[in-house]
């Protein structure tokens, strides 16, 4: 085929390396499932979000339970639906069952996901975006600036995240604002690293010297070239990281810091349902539940993503 | 102004500091590009070309340096040393001298554009060939956007890009090699500026590839008015399209000829070999004779004339005198070779070194 006459003939629609990857999802039955539950669940906690923190739950209490305060003359730890127990059996009023209170479990759950989905997706947002910045930023330029920016990620990244979640809280309170805040600094560093190793190789390609060459700014180079370039292990570290962040703040809440009750959220019902975990183990099993469907969720997207990115394993 | 070159590189030295040593990649470059002009700068691999040209952009990366010599571009000095070295011993910069930032916005792009060797990798895959071109347009030649992609699409038809506006949004994996190599080339021309530096551009092409490139690059010239310098190892690009040829060995140039002088009466023993490794369709030959051994490593370049121990002319003087780039004809033609009058260097005294050369043991292996 000569060169001049090539794809003359042929009209094509430009299909980008984005249109590639989704169809890739959506070609792959694990990651597909995966994309409804996350989808499933981030539409809840949306709703969750726009009911519970903008109007105050003003739906949940009009047409269903409030999930703050027990319906007067609700029996505490009622049992889901069929299942008879010492305080009474288990009623489609209360589907799932109630808790120690007299709250409706299910009710919790669904304003308790904000917690999770908030906390997961902005603080892993904010890591992501932080950590890609510093490790492209040490990555590209190399030399004193790559050995202090390394250095301080470091520092972050050996201390156990656990213990510098609780010093971090302990110190600046115990409000969801500063659980975001701490999980975006522990979130941080595991991206700095692994964008740099990207970044390593990138800086080296052909077409960033030529972009040199052609008198583009340093800092247009590394947004422009480096960056879009190094991103995909990133968006598949993001995604599997939401999953591990969700873990961390249901971990918190359950140790009592995070988001403070009444607010539902589902490490804190864990908390709340230990004591009653061997008569009435419905209480822990349904937020254990939740927490375990959706981080299976985004663990789901994350290797689908992976997979799709790997061109070895697409044809 | 107008009779001084565009492009003048003056005893450019450009070494890398590595571990095993000084590796002194380009070693007093002399050459000049008027306007116009397609110079040809020819050598094995390895011979210095590349950093040569990227050092006239000041592209080179830690651990090489730039440590002498002077390039003046459209009366500006990119590359300029005081005489005396500063009291740390490193060469100090002129006050004329570019900064980095100058060199950036003022020189790269938009005076003196870079093709690159493999087109395959020298454009971004993430982004639309044609958002890349326009915002090359947009940045070096302050256009608007709608202005930029309307200059991008003409200029990708200009380089040949059939359909160029429906072509605009592809990405580059979705063109050929040849096709990537005339976006290159439109990148390069769409600053406009007044000299393209081609490093070896047609390389990863095929030769039918090759020659539309080299026409169009021919077409372009004329219609653009730019200068180029070419970077190559191909003796037949450079008959086709070069005005002047520098032919460089072990990071230096050994002959400055016309390309008539140069094909028709090569003045030095390696263009000679050169040549000769090469098929011409103006002299028949049974063989062609390859150049025999392989390039001295530039970190420990041989004494005298760094070509002594591959050229078949070899006399002993060679091993001792280093020869500078001089006249050796009345048509102006450089060479440095011990060989011609104008070194007075005993050559017709001294005794040949030609039987223990390892060109001539590499005869005998054949």
């Amino acid at each position: 085929m000569s060169d001049a006459t090539a794809d003359e003939s042929t009209t094509h629609t430009p299909r980008s390396g984005w249109e590639e990857v989704t169809t890739q999802l959506r070609r792959n039955s694990t990651s597909r499932w995966g994309m409804y539950i996350v989808l499933f669940i981030i539409v809840v906690a949306i709703w969750a979000f726009v009911d519970g923190v903008v109007l105050d739950y003003y739906f949940a209490e009009r047409f269903w339970y409030s999930p703050i305060t027990a319906p007067p003359g609700s029996r505490g730890l009622l049992p889901p639906v069929g299942i008879t127990n010492e305080y009474g059996t288990g009623t489609w009023a209360h589907p799932l069952g109630t808790d120690h209170r007299g709250r409706d479990i299910l009710v919790r759950l669904v304003y308790g996901s904000r917690i999770a989905i908030q906390i997961g997706i902005v603080a892993t947002g904010v890591g992501a975006t932080l950590g890609t910045i510093i490790g492209a930023v040490s990555g590209y330029y190399g030399g004193w600036i790559d050995d202090v920016l390394q250095r301080t990620v470091e520092t972050f990244y050996a201390i156990p995240f656990i213990v510098l979640m609780i010093a971090i809280m302990s110190a600046f309170g115990r409000g969801l604002w500063i659980a975001i805040v701490g999980v975006s600094v522990i979130t941080t560093p595991i991206f700095a690293r692994l964008i740099r190793s990207e970044v390593l190789s990138v800086r080296e390609e052909e077409y960033i010297e030529a972009a040199k060459a052609a008198g583009v700014r340093d800092r247009n180079i590394i947004r422009r070239h480096v960056i879009p370039n190094s991103l995909a292990p990133v968006l598949v570290q993001a995604t599997l990281q939401i999953g591990v962040n969700i873990l961390i703040v249901a971990a918190l809440s359950f140790l009592g810091f995070g988001a403070q009750p009444p607010t539902p959220s589902w490490g804190a019902m864990l908390a709340q349902s230990r004591t009653y975990m061997l008569p009435d183990p419905w209480f822990s099993v349904w937020p254990g539940l939740a927490i375990l469907v959706t981080v299976v969720g985004f663990n789901l997207v994350g290797d689908g993503l992976r997979d799709a990115f790997d061109p070895r394993l697409n044809d | 102004m107008s009779d001084t070159p565009l492009l003048k590189v003056e005893n450019l030295k450009t070494q890398f500091f590595t571990e095993a040593g000084t590796v002194q990649a380009v070693d007093g470059v002399s050459f000049t590009v008027e306007r116009g002009e397609i110079v040809g700068l020819v050598g094995e691999s390895g011979a210095g070309k590349s950093v040569a040209v990227r050092s006239i952009l000041r592209l080179i990366d830690s651990p090489g340096h730039i440590v002498g010599g002077e390039i003046t571009f459209d009366g500006k000095t990119v590359v300029g040393f005081e005489d005396e070295p500063g009291t740390d011993g490193e060469p100090t910069r002129r006050e004329e001298m570019l900064t980095n930032t100058e060199m950036r916005s003022q020189i790269r792009g938009s005076e003196i554009a870079l093709i690159f060797q493999d087109p395959m990798e020298s454009l971004n895959p993430v982004f639309t060939v044609g958002g890349q071109l326009r915002e090359l347009i947009e940045l070096n030649r302050g256009l608007s956007k709608q202005a930029a992609r309307d200059r991008a699409i003409e200029i990708l038809r200009e380089v040949g890009i059939p359909q160029p506006a429906e072509r605009f949004d592809d990405y580059p994996h979705q063109f050929s090699g040849g096709m990537r190599q005339r976006v290159l080339i439109a990148m390069a021309l769409g600053c406009e500026p007044k000299l393209i530096v081609a490093d070896e551009p047609t390389t990863a092409l095929d030769v039918t590839v090759e020659g539309q490139i080299l026409d169009l690059v021919y077409d372009l010239q004329d219609k653009y008015d730019a200068s180029f310098l070419w970077v190559t190892h191909d003796m037949g690009i450079v008959a086709e399209i070069c005005d002047r040829v520098n032919v460089m060995y072990l990071g230096e140039v050994v002959e400055r000829a016309s390309v008539d002088d140069l094909f028709y009466n090569p003045q030095h023993p390696y263009t000679e070999a050169l040549l000769n490794s090469i098929p011409r369709p103006d002299q028949s030959t049974e063989d062609l004779q390859p150049l025999e051994g392989a390039m001295p490593e530039p970190i420990n370049p041989p004494s005298g004339c760094r070509f002594h121990d591959r050229c078949p002319e070899a006399r002993e003087v060679c091993q001792r005198t280093h020869p500078d780039l001089r006249t050796v004809t009345e048509a102006g033609q450089y060479a440095a070779c011990l060989k011609h009058d104008a070194f007075e260097a005993a050559y017709e005294t001294s005794r040949p070194l030609t039987d223990e050369s390892p060109a001539a043991g590499g005869d005998r292996r054949e």
